[in-house]
Parts: structure tokens; C-alpha cells; sequence
């Protein structure tokens, strides 16, 4: 049986290293080893060797590129993820909580009936290997959720500035 | 011109320091904004708005004052069978809602809840509806026959836009400042009245709303407090005071020393 993967999405199309991809990336390093998962980080755009070699530093073990010359729409953007996920069926995924981001993560998560949480500030695994993520709420209060396994798919938007 | 304004009722402990002053509930800060920009559209363009909101029974004076604001219909969606949804649930009933409402142009929406912060509603709905959607709207430049220019901010800057309608737009701001409404409007407004639409009005699987249809799942919520320690009142002379800062600085038990 093939490794479930945890998958992190790049949303600037020239800059894949920034430091919320990178922290986002080390997290899911942590999860891989607890819960046995590939590190995939996915990035469309235009991207220099270099800074795409930097992420295995951080821990991811695959990278996968698709190579865009020209500045994409959101519309764009999900078209080509939709395609990506309809083949490789990931676990979960992480996405930077950028407009751009937030955007992305809930026209997927439309799109493949998967449950969305906004604004992680950490996940963990329970004993049956599940995800379980927390999220801030308003006063101070925080809020632990679980995602239902009905579809194999899982989205989560990670407000990386809470993650330590 | 058809428009339709989704809004939400929020606690009003949320939003206002003194809500002793105001009800229960009101409409969320950033529904309001947009609200308000809606009706003003009123005044140039002839058009038809809409207002939608889903939740308990409770939420019909909310939608009544959006009707004495200026709002030409208002739609509850009340049924026990929506109720503990997450954002997938929720767009899918507000797009099954949306379709039963025919030949509409213009859909309007806050930028988020002020209970729930997550915004992703808006994103949802589009693409359930199969739409464009353009969020932070800044304001709304110029309405033509089959589209709208709109400006928008876009991370660091502002795009002018023009979309094809029907399109789905959300608003960048809030606002917590409270319109006044005449008694007379809203008596007239209790007069028209709201239409409660259940969940077999509007045709929804009920395996796909509300907690059912939930993806994901409160497992609690808690206090994320964690008190590491209570304040000292230390009291006597000038002698005693110096001895228990010594004693800290020297990392002997505190405790001990009152």
C-alpha cells in the first residue's frame, strides 16, 4: 500500500521558500512522523532551482512543480490543483493563510465535498492516525475539531503566524 | 435589476461593549456594510434586493429591520435539519436557496462573520453556483447592462474589474454603526411580513445539511488559560518585603517564606 500524503500549497507563483512555506512544511515533517505520511509540497509558477532545493532542507520529500510563465487567476490556479488532486489523492492539505490561500482552499474543498478549517493554529493526530486541528476563536476560547473521514480528502488553511 | 444580500445575525456582545442598549441579536458588522452599500445603489439604478439569512426563528427581527431599512423581500431559512452546519454544509444550502430564487444578477456578501472569521462562505457559494466571485470589494464603480465594474483590493493593491453578471461579490469593510429606523418602517415592515422557507421548500438532502452534512466536528472547546501562578500581596516592613524579593532572587521557594 502506498504512503497517505500531506501535501502544502505554494501561493505565490515565483517565491516557493518563503517562511510560511517553510514553517508550514516543518510542521508537516513533525505529522510525517507520527503518522507515517509523504511531505509533498506542490508549487505552480515560475520558480528558480535553488530556492525549490531549499524546501527539502525543511523536510519535504517530494516536490512537485508545474511550470507556468504567466501570472495565474484563482480560477486558474484551482483548475490545475483540481487536476492534481483528481490523480494523486492526498490526505490533507495545507494551505498559507493568504487571501490568495483562503481563496484556493475553499473553492477545493467545494469542489471535492472535503471539510475546510480556517485558521489553524496547530494539528495533532489521534489515536486512529486522524487529524485533529485547532483553531482560534474570539475570545479566547479554542476550539478543537475533527475531521470527519467521509471523503478520503481533508483541507486545512493554516494561519501559520500562531504556529510555534 | 435582481440582487441578493446574505446576511447573518450575530450576538450583540460581540459587537457592541454596551449591549444593554440593543438586542440580542444583530445583523454582523460586515453585513451591514455591504448592506448599506446595496441600498444605496437604490438610488441610481432601479433594482430588487433580496435579503437571505439562514438560522434559528429568531433571526426573523433581523431580517424584518433589513426589510424597514429598504429591503424589498426577506428569506429565512429555518429548519432543525440546517442547524450545527460548517462552511460546506452551509454553502450548500444557501446555493440550493439561491437556485430556487430564478434570474438574480447580483449576489452580495460580507467579507466574514465576526463569530466564525472564517470568510470562506463567499468562495464556496461561487463555486457551488458556478459564478465568478470577487472578494474585497472596495466599491462598486459602475453598473451596466450585462456587467459591473467593481474596485477591488487585491493583497497591495486595487484592481478595477469589470464581470459579467450574475456574479457573486463580497465587501472588504464593516461597520458597527447602527442606521436609524423609523417605528413607522418597521411596523410597516412587521406588515409585509418574511418567507420562512424549511428544508422541503427549498428541496435540500438533508444527509448534506446541517451536521449531517457537516465535514468536520467540534470535539470541545476550552479555555486555553493556563495560570502558572497567583499574585502575592506582601505586606510588613520594609525588612520583610526585602527578604522575599532575596529569597526570589535566590530561587527559594515563595511559598514557604509567607
Amino acid at each position: 500500500m502506498s504512503k497517505n500524503e500531506i501535501w502544502i500549497i505554494c501561493d505565490k507563483n515565483n517565491d516557493c521558500s518563503n517562511m510560511q512555506i517553510n514553517k508550514l512544511v516543518g510542521k508537516a515533517d513533525l505529522l510525517a512522523k507520527d503518522g507515517n505520511f509523504i511531505v509533498t509540497v506542490i508549487c505552480i509558477g515560475n520558480f528558480i532551482e535553488e530556492q525549490l532545493q531549499k524546501l527539502f532542507e525543511y523536510g519535504a520529500d517530494k516536490v512537485i512543480v508545474c511550470k507556468s510563465e504567466k501570472i495565474l487567476t484563482e480560477t486558474g490556479f484551482c483548475n490545475i490543483l483540481k487536476e492534481i488532486i483528481k490523480e494523486k489523492k492526498p490526505k490533507m492539505i495545507m494551505f498559507p493563510a493568504s487571501n490568495f490561500g483562503k481563496a484556493i482552499a475553499a473553492f477545493i474543498s467545494t469542489k471535492f465535498e472535503a471539510g475546510l478549517t480556517a485558521d489553524c493554529i496547530d494539528i495533532g493526530l489521534d489515536k486512529e492516525n486522524r487529524f485533529v486541528f485547532r483553531e482560534q476563536l474570539l475570545i479566547l476560547q479554542l476550539l478543537l475539531r475533527l475531521c470527519v473521514l467521509i471523503q478520503k480528502l481533508k483541507c486545512v488553511l493554516l494561519k501559520i503566524m500562531f504556529l510555534t | 435589476m435582481k440582487i441578493i444580500m446574505c446576511v447573518k445575525s450575530v450576538k450583540s456582545d460581540l459587537v457592541y461593549q454596551d449591549n444593554s442598549r440593543y438586542d440580542e441579536s444583530v445583523i454582523n458588522p460586515y453585513d451591514l456594510f455591504a448592506l448599506k452599500e446595496v441600498l444605496s445603489l437604490k438610488n441610481n439604478i432601479e433594482c430588487d434586493i433580496t435579503c437571505i439569512s439562514m438560522g434559528a426563528m429568531t433571526n426573523e427581527e433581523i431580517l424584518i429591520k433589513c426589510l424597514a431599512m429598504g429591503v424589498d423581500n426577506g428569506i429565512l431559512l429555518s429548519d432543525a435539519a440546517f442547524s450545527g452546519a460548517d462552511t460546506i454544509a452551509t454553502t450548500y444550502v444557501l446555493s440550493e436557496a439561491i437556485k430556487k430564487i430564478e434570474s438574480y444578477k447580483l449576489i452580495v456578501c460580507g467579507d466574514q462573520s465576526i463569530d466564525g472569521e472564517t470568510g470562506q462562505v463567499v468562495y464556496g457559494l461561487a463555486e457551488r453556483l458556478h459564478i465568478p466571485c470577487i472578494s474585497k470589494v472596495n466599491k462598486i464603480v459602475e453598473i451596466k447592462e450585462n456587467s459591473i465594474v467593481l474596485e477591488a483590493f487585491y493583497d497591495n493593491y486595487i484592481n478595477t474589474i469589470e464581470v459579467k453578471m450574475p456574479a457573486l461579490i463580497s465587501f472588504c469593510d464593516f461597520t458597527t454603526v447602527r442606521e436609524n429606523i423609523g417605528l413607522l418602517s418597521i411596523k410597516k415592515a412587521k406588515r409585509k411580513g418574511i418567507t420562512i422557507w424549511k428544508s422541503e421548500d427549498i428541496g435540500v438532502d438533508k444527509n448534506r445539511s446541517g451536521s449531517n452534512g457537516s465535514k468536520t466536528k467540534v470535539l470541545k472547546i476550552n479555555d486555553d488559560f493556563i495560570k502558572k501562578g497567583d499574585v502575592i500581596f506582601v505586606e510588613g516592613t520594609y525588612e520583610d518585603k526585602a527578604n522575599v524579593i532575596h529569597n526570589i532572587i535566590t530561587r527559594k521557594n515563595i511559598g514557604e517564606m509567607l
